[in-house]
């Protein structure tokens, strides 16, 4: 049933590809920018490590941006709260939850595939101080996969949660305008996590965010895997149960008393 | 029986809006409208209704309660022996839904991708899908729409369409929200044709909102009228258009304008006519039928001169149900 959702939705937006691959270089193109601020203010040497681990930080925040971005909209599911037509979803013979659940998560796996996720096959071959350098051993790619796909859940839970504020305020740019900024900040999307002060990280550590992007970065920099990468794992699976919980629980209760707009 | 209401009241709470939008997040002050008082009917298998009222009546939110899509504040509604609320997702399986104001088609995409969608949503076996399809899109002919995207139909291409999507899993009941609105006349007389051979072939129940009168009598026997909330008829439709069928409506064209006057002021005092208007070079009077006075009518309008032409009519199905709105207060 959920397949139908899927397949579907896939279908539909696969009619903005051209739209979509168009954006590739401008990925590159802020990939680059980035990269040049934060060494011109950082001042970095490119021997230092951190450089280093900065630029690779930067790059594949760039590449898998539409993963851990909060800022992917899914339009057509904002009319669909807004305007009543959540009638005719309601009327459909499966759980509202995980059905927009798929299309969030179709639409984020659909863009970072053909409008991101191809500069990896690029940014390895740039001029120096802007290639990504990784030095990459089996586990490490194995738990990169598994953090990067649940960091794609974490965040489309916490997005999902934006799109049931809808039901509140009628617009998700006004929820997102609030929350997505606090969500990217927080999470280390703004300014890379390890600029941050150690106090700082500390609280973070304690929030989603992190663990929906600067976690899964930074773990294709660590040297060596070590407990705490597995740690962060298990924060993310805590973290996508806690917040599947609230969202079931916010919709169950704004359906309760859904009133459908028009008719 | 297919549906029991029983003492349904709707009362919706409105949020009292603050124009700071902060504000307004918090707000939890609510003013209640009620929408439908105390409403009470029973529709057995099979049966065609004609849910009708004027605007704002309550209609499209005591079909939002069939269909379990909004809480009612008080009373029971039973529909295929279900609370429609409870078990949600068995419950839409047996019923299909159309909103004449809604699409429910992937607007981007061909209307043959909606079509194979709801099969996946609904799990609806491949036999069975493919007999429905096939004598669906043959009733209702739309083969030659199957491929075009739902965003280039037109109003009423898409409301086949739409029809078509909500029956593809073999619904027990069909609920029509204005599924004619903005219809041409062609695209109506179709709908109606397709809605009469469903229900015949199915024994589908059909409950239909509608503000046009043609609809229900193509369609039904047994109309429903609400007004404010509150149900003021139930029955024949043709009880209705009787208590009108002894109005006649007689047009009088007037061939020498300046006698156009003292005409009126004659007929107005030989004749007890219900209703007398003035329009350009046409008098327009209506009489009931009842006793000798239309009779004599006739004869003293034969004799004038100054008539033309005249038209005897009988009130027409929107002129009737207009004139029972009001007669109900509603
Ligand atoms: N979501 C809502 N919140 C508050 N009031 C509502 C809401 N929906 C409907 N109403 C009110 O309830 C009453 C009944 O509305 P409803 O939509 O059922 O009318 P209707 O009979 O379908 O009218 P129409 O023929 O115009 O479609 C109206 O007075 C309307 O203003
Ligand atoms: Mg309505």
């Amino acid at each position: 049933m959920y397949r139908g959702v899927f397949i579907y939705r896939i279908k539909q937006l696969w009619q903005y590809k051209i739209s979509l691959t168009s954006s590739l270089p401008l990925y590159l193109i802020r990939g680059f920018l980035t990269i040049s601020i934060l060494l011109a203010f950082n001042t970095l040497s490119l021997q230092n490590n951190q450089g280093k681990e900065l630029v690779n930080y930067i790059w594949i925040q760039t590449c898998f941006a539409p993963f851990v971005s909060a800022w992917i909209i899914d339009s057509d599911l904002n009319n669909i709260i807004k305007t009543g037509n959540i009638a005719y979803e309601y009327l459909k013979p499966i759980d509202l939850y995980w059905a927009w659940f798929i299309r969030l998560v179709s639409q984020r796996l659909l863009t970072g595939i053909i409008s991101s996720i191809p500069l990896l096959l690029l940014i390895n071959f740039l001029p120096v101080p802007y290639a990504l350098k990784l030095q990459l051993s089996q586990e490490k790619l194995i738990l990169f996969i598994v953090a990067i796909s649940l960091a794609l859940i974490l965040n489309t839970v916490l997005s999902l949660l934006v799109y049931i504020s809808v039901f509140h305020t009628f617009s998700i740019t006004g929820s997102l305008l609030i929350f997505g900024s606090i969500m990217e900040f927080l999470g280390g999307l703004v300014i890379p996590f390890s600029l941050f002060p150690e106090n700082m990280k500390k609280v973070l550590n304690l929030l989603p965010f992190k663990y929906g992007a600067a976690y899964p970065f930074q773990l294709l920099n660590e040297n060596e895997l070590s407990m705490a990468s597995l740690i962060g794992v298990i924060s993310q699976l805590i973290w996508i149960i806690i917040i599947i919980v609230i969202g079931k629980i916010w919709l169950e209760s704004n359906i309760k008393h859904i009133v459908v707009q028009g008719g | 029986m297919d549906i029991l209401f029983s003492n349904i009241s709707k009362e919706y709470q409105v949020k009292k809006r603050q124009d700071n939008p902060f504000l307004n997040f918090f707000n939890r002050e609510y003013e209640s409208k009620q929408a439908l008082k105390n409403v009470s009917f029973q529709i057995k298998k099979g049966e065609i209704i004609g849910y009708i009222g004027p605007n704002g009546a309550g209609k499209s939110t005591t079909i939002k309660i069939m269909t379990g899509i909004l809480k009612p504040s008080s009373g029971k509604c039973c529909i295929l022996g279900v609370d429609p609320m409870e078990n949600r997702i068995k419950f839409v399986k047996k019923v299909g839904v159309v909103f004449g104001n809604r699409s429910n088609l992937l607007w981007d995409l061909p209307v043959i991708d909606s079509i194979h969608m709801m099969q996946k949503l609904y799990d609806i076996p491949q036999e069975t899908f493919s007999t429905n399809f096939k004598e669906l899109t043959e009733m209702m002919d739309i083969k030659n729409l199957l491929h075009m995207p739902v965003r280039l139909l037109s109003l009423g291409q898409r409301m086949r369409c739409e029809i078509i999507v909500s029956l593809l899993h073999n619904p027990e009941i069909l609920f029509l929200d204005e599924p004619t609105l903005g219809l041409d006349a062609r695209s109506k007389i179709a709908v109606h044709q397709f809605i009469k051979k469903i229900n015949e072939k199915r024994s589908i129940t059909v409950i239909l909102t509608t503000h046009d009168m043609n609809d229900i009598e193509a369609l039904t026997n047994r109309v429903i009228i609400i007004g404010k909330g509150s149900k003021l008829f139930d029955g024949q439709f043709k009880a209705i258009k009787d208590k009108y069928k002894k109005i006649k409506k007689i047009q009088l064209e007037i061939n020498q304008v300046e006698q156009i006057t003292s005409i009126t002021n004659q007929i107005k005092q030989q004749f007890s006519p219900d209703y007398v208007t003035v329009i350009a070079n046409e008098i327009v009077i209506e009489i009931r039928d009842e006793t000798h006075e239309f009779e004599e009518f006739i004869k003293y309008i034969s004799k004038i001169k100054a008539i033309g032409n005249y038209q005897i009519q009988s009130l027409n199905i929107e002129e009737i149900i207009a004139r029972y709105y009001s007669e109900l207060d509603i």
